[in-house]
């Protein structure tokens, strides 16, 4: 029931943002589990939680998922780190998830690179397992050692710019942040640490 | 900051990605069953150790379910983050142990440490077979389980000691190399752990699947006659000990094979390389 009314306002939030959208293709990216969900627990003869249990993981599911698709649907995640930061998040954090976001794409790319390059030396990708399994090594190694020879020279371009160095640093650039924002954001965390008393509450009489 | 430590933040991100990409790409270009999305995470536990190794398996899986967009995003691995702390923080554990050190067949010490791992997983077999499979009576006794469950759980068993023997002789006899039977054991505990750890999670949060292959086991073992619960552990229990040695193996091959100035740059390359000769 809680998680209904999180996947509900997630919806109409998105629907403001006219994000609805992508929230959509999250949901769609779903169906794959509510399908396995609804074979294990309604389907089977040996009997599981039946079909109502299937749809309550699943709204659980979604109630987890949407919110934060949401969040990074509306804003950059540059923009978040830098505020993050900002507000006194270490800078090694925030590195480390920038420079997650940002290599994401590239070593996808170069994945399928090197997919395609084996694949023109005669991988085998559509025989029997046995011949299948000898293609992992090719595949995974020169992806691996690729990236790993990267570490070097990031390693030593941080290092140059002084990011071990002690001490602050100077935040450029802030995103623009009203007054009625921070009010919002102050409730919001009033509410959610009354729920959480609400629940604990709730937990203790019915002990 | 020294530059060891530079460096090890610099290898987290980019093994982030690489489980990103090996996850999403093994899987679906050689279709075989391994999730393959671990390999990051070990590779900098080891080089980097247990907390570089915990936090990138938290990371991973938290920018995977929640931050990348859609054709990326694996929107049920947010709560498997626990699970993949645990493969960085045990690879890191084994990789200060020196479990992941390349051990040239030819010497007479490094097959005795191999001999001993060998045995030790022996042991671990001997024992749980003579508590759990003699008889349907011990299995129930120990497991919950009926007996129509016995014979699906002893194939898993068998599988995954199968799959340990092949590949520690082909690690001795087509690499020459002792120290891959360390690292295959150090795979096969995280494997087990991981799993443990896992089946809770699956069972709980998501009503017993994941949208992933090993949903069909989980099927099979639920119409053999197992509780949710008791379906996704065996689940677990057959392929992440699985995924776990191949990651493992795969995480010492290609340490074994870099350049030992690349290795000796991080916190833990000491204890990946023997000491140099002479």
């Amino acid at each position: 029931m809680p998680a209904a009314v999180v996947v509900t306002v997630t919806a109409l939030a998105a629907l403001r943002a006219g994000r609805l959208r992508r929230l959509a293709v999250a949901v769609l990216a779903l169906v794959p589990v509510a399908v396995s969900s609804l074979v294990v627990n309604a389907l089977l003869p040996a009997g599981g939680g039946g079909a109502a249990a299937a749809g309550a993981a699943l709204l659980r599911l979604l109630g987890a998922t949407l919110p934060a698709t949401l969040l990074f649907a509306t804003t950059a995640a540059p923009d978040l780190l830098a505020d993050l930061e900002a507000r006194g998040l270490g800078r090694r954090a925030v590195f480390v998830l920038g420079a997650a976001l940002a290599a994401v794409p590239r070593t996808q790319a170069l994945a399928l690179d090197v997919v395609d390059a084996q694949r023109a030396r005669g991988l085998d990708t559509e025989g029997s397992w046995p011949r299948r399994a000898r293609g992992v090594l090719p595949l995974v190694a020169p992806l691996v050692i690729g990236s790993l020879a990267e570490v070097e020279d990031r390693a030593l371009a941080l290092e140059v710019r002084a990011f071990g160095a002690p001490g602050r640093r100077t935040v450029l650039q802030r995103p623009p942040d009203s007054g009625w924002q921070r009010a919002a954001r102050w409730a919001l965390a009033g509410l959610l640490l009354a729920g959480l008393a609400a629940r604990a509450a709730v937990a203790l009489v019915a002990r | 900051m020294s530059i060891p430590a530079t460096r090890t933040l610099v290898l987290m991100p980019i093994a982030i990605a690489l489980n990103v990409a090996l996850g999403s790409t093994v899987q679906q270009v050689l279709k075989l069953p391994i999730y393959m999305d671990s390999l990051g995470t070990v590779l900098t536990g080891v080089l980097g150790g247990p907390l570089a190794g915990l936090a990138t398996g938290v990371l991973t899986n938290l920018l995977w379910a929640y931050v990348l967009p859609p054709p990326l995003a694996a929107p049920t691995a947010g709560p498997f983050a626990v699970t993949a702390a645990v493969i960085g923080l045990l690879a890191g554990v084994w990789g200060r142990l020196g479990a992941f050190r390349s051990r040239p067949a030819s010497e007479p010490r490094s097959l005795l440490l191999a001999a001993l791992a060998a045995a030790a997983v022996a042991l671990l077999v001997a024992y749980t077979f003579s508590r759990t499979y003699t008889s349907p009576a011990a299995f129930h006794n120990v497991t919950g389980f009926g007996g129509r469950e016995l014979q699906l759980s002893e194939l898993a068993f068998g599988l995954v000691i199968a799959a340990f023997a092949a590949l520690a002789a082909w690690a001795l006899f087509a690499r020459r190399d002792a120290g891959a039977v360390l690292a295959l054991a150090a795979g096969l505990a995280t494997g087990l752990t991981a799993a443990v750890v896992s089946a809770p999670i699956a069972a709980y949060v998501f009503g017993g699947v994941t949208g992933f292959g090993g949903d069909v086991v989980i099927a099979v073992f639920r119409s053999a006659g197992a509780s949710l619960y008791q379906a996704t552990l065996e689940q677990g229990l057959l392929s992440d000990p699985l995924d776990k040695m191949i990651t493992c193996l795969l995480a010492f091959s290609i340490l074994a094979g870099l350049p030992r100035r690349l290795v000796a740059r991080f916190p833990n390359g000491a204890r990946l390389r023997a000491p140099e000769p002479g």
